[in-house]
């Protein structure tokens, strides 16, 4: 193999997935590589729970390469592996109760430091426990993936107006909910 | 479903925030926004947690094994090869890093040697070694010539304590020989620096024939031998016959500070290298006349950067901690009596050891100065090295600088 793994497409990569043991080790260490933190930053905060993430987050790459061994036609790797991720964190979240309420966030929130630089971080994380999940994974595939409102609905399988409303609402809800921070927030700026 | 219209400020803002608003509406948005300071503070919230959301680093770095248990999963990797130790990769890391002040450390040992053998008639040996003076010329009478201008405006013969003296038995064989504090009869015989040193002494008032019992065989090696002794620049003062560090069995105490900095790597830039400093203790022993082992006990800044590839992009973090470490540590002294007549030597030390935050080890250069028998110091070039693992991966940080201390003997 003459050309670096680094150099090569997504898609090149994912047909090396079917050739000899050296060969997928090098296409998988290199896709994983480009996406794993991506796909680990979906399971993470859309899930909640860091054991729970970790889980679905090793079955969506080893989903991923049995995948490859079928003959499918790939066009979007990032897409696909968020989609195993997707399917695998909604049967996930199907079996259990939520477990955050407001008021938790409220004792936290004035137990904090406002002049923290991680507050505002540590905040969102607990506010976005807080939405709902189709809200919650909007949020996510953009602002943690980067997806465009094209690419989310791709990987969710709903309309991109649907997206933009609930990418909308979830942004509001979570303004919302932080609003007393950002308030202080904006005094001190 | 949900009321929304994309004619609503608000929304319009959204959508420009995630560079999906038409380009056409935003002469619309603009206008609006200049007006609404509603629509101002919604978009510096929605730019704060955007900003806030990047830094979410626990979000973006999967468990460390994660990956390691997949290949396992998926049969692509035997588990040994999969998690490889990370000691192979570290030591060939090492040994790349560390050529660089071998290479210094030996290039300079060579220009010491070089240096020193560049006296074409005089032999270098240890000032431990016991003196071969009478038995190797078979003669109680030699005549010892003082070379008074060697100590020109340092020092007058009648002050002198005499510790070099260019002896020669009838102008012809000569010999050369250090004189060695702790094992000879000159240091008790100091007294003959007279108010009145002559300049040619006769050699049996020097008490040297009862050293018979010496190793002559360095000694002969050249036609025109020279017994050359060391007087030092300070007058009186008996136990600084002796110019190496810690002659003898007993041992020494060094305290050492250094003022480092560290490499600029990919990692560390320019301005993020700030000097570090650090400051340890040792407890040595003689190996030879001219090797000291021991162990050494510091303290000091080490930088410690870490860059993972997440989410497409390159992330490091970056932290300098106090590290606590202990070495075993290698001191070399060369045998060099040409500046101020061996008072200043040149020495390397090579040091290995542990810390809390992984292996450490250290290469010095520079010259040591024996301000007394007992004391000295020494100014040198350190270079460090650490390597750590941060989320299982081996990282080297390097830092070179100065380093100054001094030493005592016990």
């Amino acid at each position: 193999m003459s050309e670096k793994t680094e150099q090569m497409e997504d898609i090149e990569l994912f047909s090396m997935l079917r050739g000899s043991k050296a060969e997928s080790e090098k296409a998988f260490s290199e896709l994983y590589a480009r996406h794993s933190s991506r796909v680990y930053a979906y399971c993470r905060r859309f899930l909640g729970n860091a054991e729970e993430a970790s889980d679905v987050f090793q079955d969506t790459f080893c989903r991923f390469y049995e995948s490859s061994k079928q003959d499918r036609e790939m066009t979007n790797v990032p897409a696909y592996l968020l989609r195993i991720a997707r399917n695998l964190c909604v049967n996930t979240k199907r079996g259990e109760k939520p477990n955050i309420v407001f008021e938790d966030y409220m004792v936290v929130k004035h137990n904090s430091d406002r002049q923290d630089k991680d507050e505002l971080l540590n905040l969102i994380k607990m506010s976005l426990d807080l939405l709902p999940d189709n809200y919650r994974e909007m949020f996510v595939l953009r602002e943690y993936d980067g997806l465009s409102y094209q690419e989310i609905s791709e990987v969710t399988d709903i309309p991109v107006a649907t997206v933009k409303v609930r990418l909308y609402r979830a942004k509001k809800k979570l303004r919302k909910i932080l609003a007393p921070y950002l308030a202080d927030l904006s005094q001190f700026e | 479903m949900e009321n929304y219209s994309e004619n609503n400020p608000s929304e319009m803002l959204n959508l420009f925030a995630d560079g999906e608003l038409d380009s056409g509406l935003h002469s619309s948005l603009f206008g609006q926004m200049s007006e609404s300071t509603e629509l101002q503070q919604e978009m510096s919230e929605l730019i704060a947690i955007r900003e806030s959301v990047k830094n979410d680093s626990e979000a973006f770095a999967p468990p460390a094994g994660a990956k390691r248990a997949i290949m396992a999963r998926i049969g692509l990797t035997n588990s040994h090869k999969v998690a490889p130790l990370p000691i192979a990769g570290g030591i060939a890391s090492l040994f790349g890093w560390i050529r660089v002040p071998l290479a210094f450390a030996a290039i300079g040992s060579l220009m010491t040697l070089w240096i020193v053998s560049s006296g074409d008639d005089e032999i270098a040996i240890d000032s431990t070694a016991k003196i071969p003076v009478v038995s190797s010329f078979n003669t109680n009478e030699l005549t010892v010539n003082v070379p008074k201008e060697s100590f020109a405006g340092v020092i007058t013969p009648s002050e002198a304590a005499v510790d070099k003296i260019v002896a020669t038995s009838d102008g012809s064989v000569l010999a050369s020989i250090p004189v060695d504090n702790d094992q000879n009869q000159f240091a008790d015989d100091t007294e003959f620096a007279s108010p009145n040193l002559p300049e040619q002494i006769s050699m049996s008032d020097l008490s040297v024939a009862s050293a018979k019992d010496c190793d002559c065989g360095s000694l002969n090696n050249s036609e025109n031998n020279i017994i050359s002794f060391n007087i030092l620049p300070f007058a009186g003062v008996k136990d600084d016959m002796s110019n190496d560090l810690f002659v003898g069995e007993s041992f020494g105490l060094t305290f050492r500070m250094s003022g480092v900095s560290s490499f600029s790597t990919d990692e560390i830039a320019d301005n993020d290298i700030a000097l570090q400093n650090g400051m340890n203790l040792g407890l040595y022993l003689p190996a030879t006349s001219n090797l000291l082992i021991g162990i050494e006990l510091g303290n000091e800044q080490f930088s410690q950067p870490f860059t993972e590839k997440k989410f497409g992009r390159d992330i490091t973090y970056k932290k300098s901690p106090d590290v606590f470490w202990a070495a075993v540590s290698a001191h070399y002294t060369f045998n060099n009596d040409l500046i101020l007549n061996g008072r200043i030597k040149p020495f390397v030390q090579a040091a290995v050891g542990g810390s809390e935050s992984g292996v450490i080890w250290k290469c010095i250069s520079g010259l040591q100065y024996n301000v007394h028998g007992r004391m000295g110091a020494s100014l040198g070039i350190e270079y460090g090295g650490l390597g750590y693992t941060p989320e299982n991966s081996f990282q080297t940080s390097h830092k070179i600088g100065l380093t100054y201390g001094m030493y005592y003997k016990i």
